[in-house]
């Protein structure tokens, strides 16, 4: 509760901060009007069809990648996973690349989500399929790396086999991530996904707290491995295959996360679930509003932006883990 | 009513079988002794009996629901994994958990806490502890559970000698307070001091089953652990040493 009311300040404190910043200038009084007002105008479309959506998207995204992240490293009790590791991003990548590829994407809007979305399930059911209904972590993990080295090499070939330069750039830029240009058609597509997604992962938290004392403790405590680990497959790949779908790949925050708020948590998966949800949101929400601030005319990239603050992080994990491990 | 009856139970590895249609029953008041070589297949009894491993043949432990069997018995598997950094009481609330929440403040946590001279650590954080230690903070979480059997693989390993002798009185009180106690060792001084019963395997088999000064004898000693022994009775009780090597 003491971490978790912060964080929850936090996160409503940068959906307003999104909401408010941004190149048309508005003014506070005036956007906040015309957030709730019915009739048309410019102002009130700006605010409803275009940050709203944004804004929506960033906490909802941010919440997936977050949540899932701490689901992971609970589940494989290693700080070192991500929600990436099953290959659900990199699959549904590769679903939207196709939808770009294609041309399908530029025939109707929800084409590239839908791809996205398809991408995700067909790694789901692999990954059930290759690390099979019973089998522990490793399999787990093995089966993941496999799927994600495959979709990142068939993502690689639909890229070279491009037929002209431009197809290839959008595909680079989608792939970089980004909320900019988001309806509320996207909202509606990718929230009811990632809503079903963090509920069944937010059900894991006694589970993962057990999974603390190893797994054969954890079994005798009551917790069955087997559902454990299928409601995290399916509730990562339903989170963050919905997050990509919309926003793209937008890595290190289900990595960086989880670990920050991992000391405040008192180290409890049960207790970093829901914080490592808020934590995400606020630290995407962070990120998009950085995006339209550093450089607003220059469309600088989510997925830079997180991985240009990540890795450093993740370099400085590592430089404290070979510490304490000399 | 025995809280534990095992029934030809078998566990196979590959087409191998490690544990040999053993069939045992443990009743309330029992502390018994778990011996036998390495390899010997104590660890897969343990499991097998727990439904942690495929097994044929009969548990009362694996007819249970999964909630049920959390309640009816606690395990301390062997390796000792404390995965993140949580405080030592927020540790041993996990034995708390079949029973409900995980409570720190739940009375059996601190009664566990107490029995394993934990009191002091209760805000250390576990990860930080000496391994003896992290080894005591795992008997607690078990204790915590208070359940009527237990189940210990090999609690006392790597332990000092005070702390080996508390576990295996801890275990002894238990006993003495009507509940049921299955713990493997290799140490035959102190199960031969502190099991009320004492079981022996051997590749897979039940081999002897019965009073620690029965089960210890000198022509098992050397067709099971290879070696030879003292046997003497003082006035604290059945006393054993390894002597020698006889093969």
């Amino acid at each position: 509760m003491r971490l978790l009311l912060p964080l929850s300040l936090l996160v409503v404190a940068l959906f307003a901060a999104s909401l408010l910043i941004g190149p048309a200038g508005l003014g506070l009084g005036e956007s906040l009007r015309a957030l709730f007002r019915g009739e048309g105008g410019p102002v009130v479309l700006v605010m409803q069809e275009i940050r709203l959506p944004r804004a929506i998207l960033g906490l909802l995204c941010g919440a997936a990648l977050g949540l899932s992240g701490a689901a992971m490293q609970g589940y494989l009790r290693n700080p070192l996973a991500e929600p990436g590791l099953i290959g659900v991003s990199s699959s549904a990548a590769l679903g939207a690349v196709l939808a770009l590829q294609s041309g399908l994407a530029a025939s109707f809007a929800l084409a590239l989500p839908l791809a996205a979305l398809a991408g995700a399930a067909a790694a789901v059911l692999l990954i059930l399929l290759l690390a099979g209904p019973r089998g522990g972590a490793l399999a787990l993990i093995l089966a993941g790396i496999a799927l994600s080295a495959l979709a990142a090499a068939l993502t690689s070939l639909v890229l070279s086999l491009s037929p002209n330069p431009f197809a290839g750039m959008e595909i680079v830029y989608w792939m970089m991530g980004s909320l900019a240009d988001r309806s509320m058609t996207h909202v509606w597509l990718a929230a009811p996904f990632m809503a079903a997604g963090m509920a069944a992962l937010l059900t894991l938290g006694r589970g993962l707290d057990a999974l603390t004392l190893g797994e054969d403790a954890a079994r005798s405590l009551g917790v069955n491995l087997s559902r454990l680990r299928l409601v995290l497959v399916l509730g990562t790949a339903a989170a963050v295959g919905a997050a990509v779908a919309v926003a793209g790949s937008v890595g290190f925050i289900g990595l960086v996360v989880p670990h920050l708020l991992r000391p405040f948590a008192g180290a409890r998966p049960s207790v970093l679930l829901p914080a490592s949800a808020l934590g995400g949101a606020a630290m995407l929400l962070a990120a998009d509003i950085a995006t339209r601030l550093i450089a607003p005319d220059a469309d600088l990239k989510l997925g830079v932006l997180t991985a240009l603050i990540g890795a450093p992080f993740f370099l400085h994990l590592i430089w404290r883990l070979r510490r304490v491990e000399a | 009513m025995s809280l534990l009856s095992l029934t030809d139970l078998t566990v196979l590895r590959g087409t191998c079988p490690v544990v040999d249609r053993v069939s045992l029953t443990i009743a309330p008041g029992e502390c018994v002794g778990l011996l036998g070589p390495n390899g010997a297949g104590k660890t897969s009894l343990l499991r097998g009996a727990l439904g942690l491993l495929p097994h044929q043949g009969a548990s009362s432990l694996t007819a249970l629901a999964p909630a049920a069997r959390a309640r009816a018995a606690a395990f301390l598997p062997q390796g000792r994994e404390i995965a993140w950094p949580v405080s030592v009481e927020t540790l041993v609330a996990l034995g708390r958990s079949p029973h409900g929440a995980a409570d720190p403040g739940h009375p059996a946590v601190g009664r566990a806490l107490e029995r394993m001279g934990l009191d002091g650590f209760r805000n250390r954080r576990a990860t930080e502890l000496s391994g003896g230690e992290q080894a005591r903070a795992l008997i607690a979480r078990v204790l915590a559970q208070e359940t009527p059997l237990l189940l210990a693989d090999e609690p006392v390993a790597g332990l000092d000698p005070e702390a080996q002798i508390r576990t295996m009185q801890v275990f002894a009180d238990l006993a003495a307070e009507g509940r049921g106690v299955l713990v493997s060792l290799h140490d035959l001084g102190l199960a031969a001091r502190h099991c009320t019963r004492l079981v022996l395997i051997h590749r897979g088999q039940l081999v002897a089953d019965g009073a620690p000064r029965e089960v210890l004898t000198e022509a098992r000693l050397a067709a099971v652990f290879g070696i030879r022994g003292y046997h003497a009775e003082t006035p604290d009780g059945p006393v054993f040493q390894p002597l020698g090597v006889v093969r």
